[in-house]
């Protein structure tokens, strides 16, 4: 059945009467989602079950506010949370490179960090104090004392034994000598030649036994000198652990309670009086005023506060914006020194899940799957329930610098992820972890019924983006204006887009405008001036289209009539803009066996949905005209002076009518223009952009001018989908211009040729003259033409040549 | 002679150093003298004959510190020992000399360094003999608790002496034996004689008779860091000391 659609049933207006207020300012803002019931529930869901493995992906397109609506619900319950903790990293003192981790209270982090500060510049200040006192240089000059006059005492000793045997003991550059003395004069060569070789031997032996006395002290000077280096490192051991006792005692009673500070202040203890030498100024900077300076460099007493809670009210929310591998786990970070890379436990950084460990942390999905491991490392953090921080270097083996193993940390943590619905699909499709630890999907809606308490709802949610955005307050009509506008972008009479981003965009704009006309509010102008601005900015391309065809550069006939050729519609999209535009179709049949053959297809350049719409306008064809005999045809469609990628089926019904035309050499009105796909019984099926088409096919008519005769044909499904602009709306009404519905395609086929399809008889024929009848017969003659050419005929051998075109 | 020194000082501190007294430290001692004095500096380095003579023995072996290891020697490996140990020594003076702008001059010779020490010169303020302190590492020459031996003669030169050495021990405890001169009928009061001592609360002062010098020298087991005393010391008393002290002597003019 067709129908011509009377100017009401192209647009749904606002019924201003549901809108009761004056202007925006006097509505209560929506604080509630509009027609996002389901992702509500499912969010809510998410958060509140704590089983492992329940983190959420929150899908839907962009701009539908989801972050938004996720952040705000995830910040009101975490307020009602208990804040968690601090978390520290802490030297190691059995081994620096597996530093270890402290969870502490909030606020006890910071805390814990000052107070080892000041423990570390007490011991700078108070070590070095020790060690000046006159306890300890007395004592230390004791042993002192004590060794000089060991040591000396020995070679004493020995030097007046020999000298009373006439031996002297000399000191070489290296070592010492021994030689004979006579009256204070060593001996020379010749002198000791001239002495009685008795005296000569005795001496000889005299010195060799000193020799041996002398070897022996001297052998004895290391385990002199041990013992020694013992006695000091006692006595420095001795003053520390006093020193240190003092000092650390105030520290370890305010953390009694701790057993992982006890432990710890215990080993630093330990640490302090092994190494007191740390502790005492070098010669360079001698200054006890320096202490506080030098607590930098005291890295073993530092405390690594990695997450601070201290202001953070209610359990953490974090939204990390570049979720890189180092961001979402943390980072070891290295300094150069002399050209070699060094790391401690001070430069552990930590990253947003563990900021976020005890609360929630937002990512979208699409950045974390586009930074390399960010992805693999969420998921072992979620599967493993706890962070190892570790370089990525490290992690693949990419360095061999020495690097660090801090303890892992246990986390508790809600990921929920945003992102594109086909994003989600695919994770869900190709990554098997993915569903194991992403159990909760919450889809957000891209459009929502349009009926009077949405609009309501509508109206209330613009008024919460006003306020929320401090623009001017919408009047009435303005607000009708901006919900009409909401069900054209959902391209449905009967839905409203929930698309806030542009939404947003528009009260900007709009409130923009009112500006430039000095208006204390936003009035329906302003509205329609904002989306006609907005088109006009993006309408470059469709101008540049359009001119091409009005300047028939581009062929597309709008009046007349014309066998094997049709006016099919498309929609180009150019970035988030999009217009209809008429195409050319044409087709040919002849004699042959190849069937019908989509050439944008055989050239690549027809996707699979387009190719889909030629083979079932292939089937319909068969088996309504040559239900029982072979169907010996050859024919081509073709989109004329397209060069780019065709796909969709929408342009199949009229594929079908210039095919029919081409067949029944029948004429075509270029007057109208058809979009719908058919099935194989025929039916015209509802198409997308069905606005568009109709107003890109409007708008070369118009700019040739309007002559009553010319339309557009569409399915009858798409009539819920009319909102057309006011242009096309007023040409209707002042019947300047037609829009016709068809259910099937033999009614499209009657409006395009003004002639009767022709109905079978019970004979099965079709009545004399019909369009019907005009392509059975041209079948009919095809078969008996083939039946001629018999076997000899081989289609595929002749090739073009040697047929005819029909 | 080596010398980059103008020749116009008319006065000297002369040091004199051999293989086995030579420390860094009594070179440093040395130019703060010479510099605190505006003076010139020469240094020399004795090359021990006795020494040299020893180690032509045909038993003579030299036992190697601290490793005690016995190895022949003979005069021509002692006298390269000792030439190294002369280059070392002169490259130091050289390079405080310049730090501190002495001039200075420097002369290698053959002898003994107590004699060459003991022979005086008209315009030599002070004579810096180098004498081995026992078994000290030549390079670590530090104890805790310094000890100097100071022989009185009311010269103001011994006074500046002595001030030096006390600056050089920083804050280290000292004790000072202090040998009255026999002409002293009173007591000397260390600090009027030299007010710069007065705030030296680590300074301790023995005084003792000048009859109880030589058992205080003839004494093993008292060490000193430095003795101070007169050129005008007695011949026999200065040969004696020279004996038996095992440490840095600074003799006055």
């Amino acid at each position: 059945m067709k129908d011509t659609l009377t100017p009401s049933a192209l647009y749904q207006h606002c019924d201003l009467t549901q809108l009761v207020f004056e202007t925006t300012d006097d509505l209560k803002p929506l604080n509630v989602p509009l027609g996002q019931q389901r992702a509500l529930e499912a969010i809510e869901f998410g958060i509140d079950i704590e089983h492992e493995g329940y983190n959420l992906f929150v899908f839907g397109g962009s701009g539908l506010g989801k972050h938004q609506l996720v952040q705000q619900i995830v910040a009101e319950r975490a307020a009602s949370e208990a804040t968690r903790s601090d978390w520290c990293y802490i030297n190691n003192f059995d081994d620096a490179q597996k530093p270890k981790v402290l969870q502490l209270p909030v606020g006890m982090g910071q805390k814990f960090r000052k107070d080892m500060e000041a423990l570390t510049e007490d011991l700078l200040t108070s070590l070095p104090s020790s060690f000046q006192s006159e306890e300890y240089r007395n004592r230390r000059q004791e042993i002192e004392g004590d060794f000089q006059e060991r040591q000396e005492q020995a070679f004493k000793q020995l030097d007046k034994d020999a000298e009373e045997r006439g031996i002297a003991i000399k000191r070489t550059p290296t070592g010492y000598t021994l030689g004979p003395v006579i009256d204070g004069q060593l001996f020379g060569p010749e002198e000791f030649k001239k002495l009685p070789t008795e005296e000569q031997e005795r001496l000889e032996k005299l010195i060799a036994d000193i020799q041996i006395e002398l070897q022996d002290i001297i052998r004895d000077m290391p385990l002199l000198q041990r013992e020694h280096h013992q006695r000091i490192k006692a006595l420095n051991q001795e003053i520390t652990q006093h020193t240190v006792e003092q000092l650390i005692a105030w520290i370890e009673n305010a953390y009694r309670d701790n057993t992982e500070i006890s432990n710890y202040l215990a080993a630093a203890k330990k640490h302090a009086i092994e190494n007191v030498d740390f502790f005492l100024p070098n010669p360079t900077t001698p200054d006890v005023e320096d202490a506080g300076n030098r607590v930098a460099e005291f890295h073993e007493y530092r405390v690594n506060v990695i997450v601070d809670n201290t202001d953070t009210v209610g359990a953490p929310v974090i939204y990390e914006d570049n979720p890189t591998y180092q961001n979402l786990i943390g980072r070891v970070e290295y300094v150069s020194q002399m050209g070699t890379l060094l790391t401690d436990f001070t430069l552990i950084k930590s990253g947003a899940l563990l900021r976020a460990n005890g609360g929630y942390l937002i990512l979208d999905a699409e950045k974390v799957l586009t930074h390399a491991f960010a992805w693999e490392g969420l998921k072992r953090v979620l599967k493993a329930q706890q962070i190892k921080i570790e370089s990525l270097e490290e992690m693949l083996s990419l360095a061999s610098t020495l690097s660090l193993e801090p303890e892992s940390i246990p986390i508790n943590i809600k990921v929920i992820l945003t992102g594109e619905p086909t994003l989600y699909y695919l994770l869900k499709e190709y990554d098997r972890e993915f569903s194991q630890l992403f159990k909760v999907a919450a889809d957000f809606s891209q459009v929502t019924d349009r009926n009077t308490d949405s609009v309501r709802l509508y109206a209330r949610l613009i008024a919460a983006l006003q306020r929320r955005n401090a623009t001017r307050a919408l009047d009435r009509e303005s607000v009708g204006r901006i919900i009409e506008h909401a069900s054209r972008a959902a391209d449905d009479r009967e839905k409203l887009s929930l698309h806030v981003e542009s939404l947003t965009d528009l009260l900007h704009e709009a409130d923009y405008w009112a500006g430039k006309s000095k208006r204390g509010i936003i009035r329906l102008e302003d509205v329609e001036k904002s989306i006609e601005k907005r088109r006009y900015r993006q309408d470059k391309y469709r101008e540049l289209m359009q001119e091409q065809i009005v300047r028939d550069i581009k062929f597309i006939d709008t009046d007349g009539e014309t066998i094997a050729q049709v006016n099919a519609l498309s929609v180009m999209q150019v970035g988030d803009y999009s217009f209809g535009q008429p195409s050319r179709i044409t087709a040919t049949a002849r004699l042959g066996q190849s069937g019908v053959v989509d050439i944008e297809r055989e050239v690549k350049l027809g996707g699979h949905l387009h190719s889909k719409g030629v083979m079932i306008l292939s089937s319909y064809l068969a088996s309504c005209f040559a239900p029982d005999q072979p169907l010996p045809l050859s024919a081509s469609l073709v989109f004329e002076q397209s060069y780019g990628m065709v796909d969709g089926d929408s342009a199949s019904a009229a594929e079908l009518c210039v095919l029919l035309s081409a067949l029944g050499h029948i004429p075509l009105k270029q007057s109208l223009a058809v979009t719908g796909s058919i099935n194989q019984r025929g039916e015209i099926q509802a198409i997308g952009g069905v606005n568009e088409k109709i107003e890109g096919f409007f708008d070369i008519c118009h700019a040739r001018g309007l002559n009553g005769q010319q339309g557009v044909i569409i399915p009858t499904a798409n009539k819920v989908h009319l909102m057309l602009n006011k242009d096309v709306r007023q040409a209707v009404t002042e019947h300047r211009f037609s829009i016709y519905t068809a259910d099937h395609v033999n009614d499209v086929i009657e409006l395009l040729t003004g002639q009767s399809i022709g109905v079978a008889e019970p004979t099965g024929d079709f009545p004399e003259n019909s369009i019907n009848r005009r392509v059975c017969d041209r079948i009919n003659q095809l078969q008996t033409l083939h039946q001629q050419y018999g076997n000899h005929t081989d289609d595929k051998k002749s090739g073009t040549d040697g047929t005819q075109a029909i | 002679m080596i010398s980059d020194a103008p020749t116009t000082l008319s006065e000297l501190v002369v040091l004199t150093v051999d293989s086995e007294s030579y420390t860094p430290t009594t070179v440093d001692l040395a130019i703060d003298m010479a510099a605190s004095l505006k003076t010139r500096l020469q240094a020399l380095f004795i090359e021990d004959e006795e020494l040299l003579r020893a180690a032509d023995l045909p038993f003579t072996r030299e036992i190697a510190f601290p490793s005690a290891m016995a190895r022949v020697t003979d005069a021509n490996i002692m006298q390269r020992s000792v030439q190294t140990i002369a280059t070392q020594f002169k490259q130091y003076l050289g390079t405080r000399a310049q730090a501190s702008k002495v001039p200075w001059s420097y002369d290698y010779i053959r002898g003994c360094s107590r004699d060459v020490g003991l022979v005086g010169k008209p315009d030599v303020v002070y004579t810096i003999v180098s004498q081995a302190i026992y078994h000290r590492p030549r390079y670590q020459y530090r104890r805790h608790s310094r000890k100097l031996l100071m022989i009185e003669n009311h010269s103001p030169h011994l006074y500046k002496a002595l001030e030096l050495i006390v600056r050089s021990f920083r804050n280290d405890p000292i004790e000072v034996l202090w040998i009255k001169n026999d002409s002293a009928t009173t007591e000397p009061d260390v600090v009027k004689q030299y007010p710069a001592l007065s705030g030296k609360n680590n300074l301790t002062t023995v005084q003792l008779e000048h009859s109880q010098l030589q058992q205080v020298v003839a004494d093993r087991n008292m060490t000193f860091d430095y003795a101070i005393m007169s050129r005008n010391e007695s011949a026999d008393s200065l040969n004696e000391i020279f004996k038996q002290l095992r440490c840095p002597i600074i003799l006055v003019s």
